[in-house]
């Protein structure tokens, strides 16, 4: 068994506390963020070897550390299970990576910079925690530990509006997580003592060995109807599913860039991977019998579930679409569009199809990736002109040409322009849609025109048209220096390869959604 | 080792792209040279293969998991080959062109990356094998095309016109990438290869043919429909139909060699391609009559748009929105192989009359109204004869190119609504061209640029020539184009669905006459009302015409405006009611009920005490007595 994954929590974590003891902080940051990806990278390779050796998906994970952690009484002991598959190592990648950008943005002498780097650090360290826990406890707490950073770096670090920012994105999200809290414990209730587990796979197994036994399926079904609104609600709130998304917008565009990058890019991933993970799969489990009244119940309720879902999807391409367009500034723009986007992963989780579940981790990726930059460039545009209102911003693609260049090919990914790594996520996620729902997949399309506007809106408000009249006390606005420039080169490289060469993420998603999909 | 030689047909504009944008943005010379070698690799791939030389390679897999195969291959067919040398060919010679025409322009160096950009889609779409391919393709020349239209996007007009085109191909994608959807959730493959269409049950390859599919479930003839209609909705984008035609006359903004090769000889034309390519799956989903009519419309609306215009370059653009109207209205005919014959020869002539504009503008200083310009024959005669060849190839002078495939077109026309208006417009054609020509050419010099108009260098004539031998030569039966694309057509796609008439038309004496009777009334209307080249236009204003029937006030007032008005109001519905009032007014509940909760908070020990006692009172009451 090998442990190597372990490090990517250890290493943020020393990094940590090497810069409570005084090393310099974004020295440290930035060498644990490198070594960080870089790592990943590594294990991305030995995963992909791992599976080549194993054709047909061996039962045993080349990562995979599971020990007890604590006994708790009356409930299944808790276990410190990290393991990585096809699902959560392209979210891990997509973590270092937007990592490493974000703190290779923030200044190195912000004030109280060491406060600063340790709480990126740790959103970092909370993010892919999450990611790497296959235990329900774990799996919750790192995305909480992730949460109080969040809320004191647009408290303390926000360029405008930032305490009741801060206020509302944490009372938000941690509604969220409580609904969540909910949900999985009555999801780990509702099977019988002695099989109970806080193991996911697990969870899911015995879910699985219960509803075939026909005395105990009516106690899992009662527990489903309730647990499964409480976890879509929930998760609905961390990945701002409409009406629940007010927090989205004001949050991001009160925060420092390094932690919107973080949080847009990383941690609202989380949600959208619970629901992929534990609770789409509960609707589509199999049943052996369609005459239990109880499952005829719970296969109703699922259903209007599954109806309410659509309805909001659709509010989430479609109406955050239009909110959008109307937005005037760059920042609060870019996190109604980043609403917008989830609306196509929820798409994809509702066809619950291979396609469409393939599209959803792409996409995951993508947008991390294109959200992360847009956030960033959109920091350096604020930082340069002090300005984030687009009708006072104008021309500066003459005086800051690689901005401008990096700010297209960032909308452009962001509508899905293809060649970039946005693009074949929604492809396919609009393919696996049309196959299940055509007529919400007619709907979701429109997203690309609407996306359109608002982005190719933004880029010539700010960039195009005539050089605008120096203001009097504005200094000369620069262009990105060398060392400026490495984040997001890092980003677009990213973009630009799962863009042209899908296929390195997909020969690793697809068996496990293939999993995933034959389980339930 | 598989052949991999031809793949440099895209990475060598491709890698010229990349070079010229990471390392050359300030060499613009360099640049230049860079981007012309990677257009005539390509140039000469195109030959080879053609020749036979080379062997098409393997496809790449792009996306492979169970249900979807994507690849990136090369259909190596007639089509293919003759676009790939139309492509490579017009474009080599306007990137010629280019670098004496863009001299001196602070953009220079990324001019020429953003062309290699261009052929690298472009090309990319031309040897597209399936559906996924031809849309990636399909939109990065919608990038490329964005770039090279805001070119000068400090100016707000330019800036302006490349949203504008990126939008509007963006609706008509939108419905491709449907119609690709639909195609793919019924056939279960993005597959071009025909014998996968028309051959019922191959269950080889698991795929489900449409014939099958409408024979068996006649409940779907409603979805092919729609299938094949999102299908055409992509060609109405990128070939400029009404009412998605608006973003082509604006894309006049950007570099005139620009409008050479993009929105007049290629680019424009793939949607008309795209229609070709796929041709019997629009003839299986009962699409065509409604093609042939949009065809017309935009053929009619477009000619009578341009014989109001005074913009050099806008004449220009309303002319080949005509002559894609031609095209599409072919298609529209069953006649695909005249409508690729016509592509053909189009691609020549406009892309000659376009870099003869060019010419034009660079001798006038940029100046683009033709009534200020006049005389100009005797001042620039290279350029005016090889426009004169132009001329009288578009508008079907006999014994051009255009008089040929043009015929070819009318010949197909059955039904005589569609007959009398491509023959109207042959008329309208010739009438706004001459009209053109003679108030650029004849007459005296009405400005001070007119009178000192010097030719243009050798970079910038030679192309001209070269453009204007295939614009004389290529219509010519004895040369075999007209049906070398009537027999790919009949040969590749034999179904009696897809061609139900299938019989090769001749030059007919009736539809030819009738044609060189239209171009002649044309002429002669043109010369008797500009021949002595007037400093305004001789006709009255016609004001449906002037504001080309009113699509762009539509738009601009009556979308624009419903848009901005949703999106306002929803943006503040979204701020006070979801933002304010639920989550605000969710949050002062919440602390509201702490103020009240702070009431009983008094620090006084005799309320405790009392509302203790009270309590306990209450909790003995309900023991006790309920």
């Amino acid at each position: 068994m090998n442990y190597l994954h372990l490090l990517l929590l250890l290493i943020p974590a020393l990094a940590i506390a090497a810069i409570v003891l005084r090393a310099c902080p974004k020295t440290t940051a930035t060498v644990a963020t490198a070594a960080n990806f870089l790592l990943s990278v590594v294990i991305f390779f030995l995963y992909v070897q791992h599976q080549a050796a194993n054709p047909g998906g061996s039962l045993m994970k080349p990562f995979d550390f599971d020990a007890p952690w604590a006994a708790l009484p009356g409930l299944p002991t808790i276990h410190l299970h990290f393991a990585i598959d096809g699902l959560n190592l392209p979210l891990i990648i997509l973590a270092t990576t937007v990592s490493l950008a974000a703190i290779l943005v923030s200044p190195a002498d912000c004030k109280r910079n060491r406060e600063f780097f340790s709480y990126l650090l740790l959103m970092s360290l909370g993010g892919i925690g999450a990611f790497l826990s296959f235990d329900l406890f774990f799996f919750y707490i790192f995305h909480e530990f992730a949460l109080i950073p969040t809320f004191l770096l647009i408290g303390i670090w926000g360029p405008q509006n930032r305490s009741y920012a801060a206020m509302q994105i944490t009372l938000y999200l941690t509604l969220g997580s409580l609904l969540l809290l909910g949900g999985l414990v009555l999801l780990v209730l509702s099977v019988p003592a002695e099989v109970r587990t806080w193991d996911m796979l697990l969870l899911q197994q015995n879910l699985l060995v219960q509803l075939k036994d026909v005395s105990a399926r009516g106690d899992v079904y009662t527990h489903f109807i309730f647990a499964y609104p409480l976890l879509l609600i929930g998760f609905g709130i961390l990945i701002s599913l409409f009406p629940f998304h007010s927090w989205a917008p004001a949050g991001y565009a009160a925060a420092p860039p390094g932690a919107a990058m973080l949080h847009a890019g990383v941690l609202k991933k989380f949600g959208v991977y619970g629901l992929l993970r534990i609770a789409a799969p509960l609707i589509h489990l199999p049943t052996t019998s369609i005459n239990d009244p109880v499952y005829v119940s719970w296969a109703g309720w699922a259903g209007m579930w599954q109806i309410i879902l659509i309805l909001l999807l659709v509010g989430n391409i479609l109406y955050i679409g239009f909110v959008t367009i109307a937005q005037k500034e760059l920042q609060t723009m870019l996190g109604y569009s980043s609403v917008m986007h989830m609306g196509y992963l929820f798409l994809g989780l509702v066809a619950f199809n291979q396609v469409g579940l393939c599209g959803v981790v792409l996409l995951m990726v993508a947008h991390g990736l294109s959200a992360a930059l847009l956030f960033g460039l959109a920091g350096e545009i604020q930082q340069r002109t002090g300005e984030n209102r687009m009708d006072k911003l104008g021309g500066l693609a003459t005086q800051a040409p690689m901005l401008a260049t990096f700010f297209l090919i960032g909308s452009m990914a962001s509508i899905g322009l293809p060649g970039l790594a946005n693009f074949s996520g929604e492809l396919l996620i609009f393919m696996g849609g049309f196959q299940t729902y055509p007529s919400v997949t007619f709907l979701a399309v429109w997203g690309v025109v609407i996306s359109g506007i608002y982005q190719l809106r933004a880029v010539a408000k700010i960039f195009y048209g005539p050089k605008p009249a120096p203001l009097p006390n504005a200094p000369e606005v620069t262009d990105l220096t060398f060392t400026a420039r490495l984040p997001y080169i890092l980003l677009i490289a990213a973009l630009f390869l799962f863009g042209m060469a899908p296929q390195i993420l997909l020969q690793i998603v697809q068996p496990s959604i293939s999993k995933l999909l034959g389980g339930v | 080792m598989t052949n991999a030689i031809p793949w440099f047909l895209l990475i060598a504009p491709l890698l010229s792209a990349v070079t010229i944008f990471s390392s050359l943005l300030r060499a613009a010379k360099p640049a230049a040279l860079l981007s012309i070698a990677a257009c005539a690799v390509s140039f000469g791939i195109a030959v080879a293969i053609k020749m036979g030389a080379l062997l098409p390679p393997v496809p790449m897999t792009w996306i492979e998991i169970p249900g979807l195969l994507v690849q990136i291959g090369w259909q190596n067919d007639e089509l293919s080959q003759l676009m790939l040398l139309v492509v490579t060919g017009v474009g080599l010679l306007v990137h010629i062109y280019s670098f004496a025409y863009m001299e001196g322009d602070k953009g220079y160096a990324r001019f020429f990356g953003e062309l290699s950009l261009f052929m690298f889609s472009m090309l990319g779409i031309v040897i597209a094998n399936n559906f996924i391919q031809m849309f990636i393709f399909w939109e990065l020349v919608g990038l490329s095309s964005y770039l090279l239209i805001g070119f000068w996007f400090e100016k707000d007009s330019a800036a302006a016109a490349a949203k504008k085109a990126f939008l509007v191909n963006r609706i008509g994608d939108f419905g491709f990438l449907l119609g690709i959807i639909t195609f793919w959730t019924l056939t279960g493959t993005v597959a071009f290869n025909p014998e996968a269409w028309s051959l019922p049950g191959n269950d080889s390859q698991a795929v489900v043919s449409l014939v099958t599919i409408l024979d068996q479930k006649p409940e779907l003839t409603t979805l092919i429909y729609l299938m094949g209609l999102g299908l055409f909705c992509g060609c109405m984008g990128k070939s400029a139909m009404v009412p998605l035609h608006v973003w082509l006359p604006d894309a006049m903004e950007g570099p005139t060699p620009v409008s050479a090769l993009i929105h007049a000889a290629t680019m424009v034309a793939a949607g008309v391609y795209m229609i070709c390519r796929v041709y019997p799956i629009l003839a299986l989903s009962g699409i065509l009559d409604f093609i042939a009519n949009i065809g017309m419309l935009t053929l009619l609306i477009a000619a009578v748009v341009a014989v109001q215009q005074t913009d050099i370059k806008r004449i220009l653009a309303y002319s080949t929105l005509s002559q894609l109207g031609y095209m599409v209205m072919a298609v529209g005919f069953q006649a695909p192989g005249a409508a690729m014959f016509h592509l053909t020869t189009h691609a020549c002539f406009k892309a000659l009359l376009f870099l003869g504009a060019g010419s034009v503008i660079h001798a006038m200083h940029h100046e683009q109204n033709i009534f200020k310009m006049g005389g100009l024959r005797k001042k620039i005669p290279l350029t005016h004869w090889t426009f004169v060849i132009g001329t009288l190839a578009l508008t079907g002078c006999p014994g051009l190119a255009g008089f040929f495939s043009k015929d070819e077109i009318l010949v197909t026309a059955s039904h005589p609504l569609h007959f009398a208006v491509a023959l109207l417009t042959a008329g309208l054609t010739s009438f706004y061209m001459f009209r053109l020509y003679f108030v650029t050419f004849w007459g005296e010099p009405h400005s001070e640029e007119a009178s000192h108009a010097h030719e243009s260098p050798a970079a910038m004539f030679v192309p001209l020539i070269l453009l204007a031998i295939p614009s004389v030569l290529l219509g010519f039966p004895q040369l075999g184009l007209g049906h070398a694309f009537f027999h790919f057509f009949h040969e590749t796609f034999p179904n009696s669905i897809t061609f139900p008439d299938a019989h090769e038309h001749g030059l007919n004496i009736i539809v030819a006459g009738s044609s060189v009777i239209m171009f002649a009334i044309g002429l002669v209307g043109a010369y008797m009302l500009y021949g002595n080249s007037p400093k305004k236009d001789t006709l009255p204003n016609v004001a449906l015409v002037q504001n080309k029937f009113y699509f762009d006030a539509f738009y601009d007032n009556v979308v624009l405006t419903l848009q901005q008005l949703m999106a306002r109001m929803l943006a503040t519905v979204d701020y006070w009611i979801l933002g304010t009032f639920m989550v605000r007014g969710t949050a002062t509940i919440g602390s509201l009920g702490g103020e009240l909760l702070r009431l009983f908070q008094t620090g006084n020990m005799q309320t405790y005490a009392f509302l203790f006692s009270l309590g306990a009172a209450l909790i003995f009451y309900y023991t006790l007595f309920s």
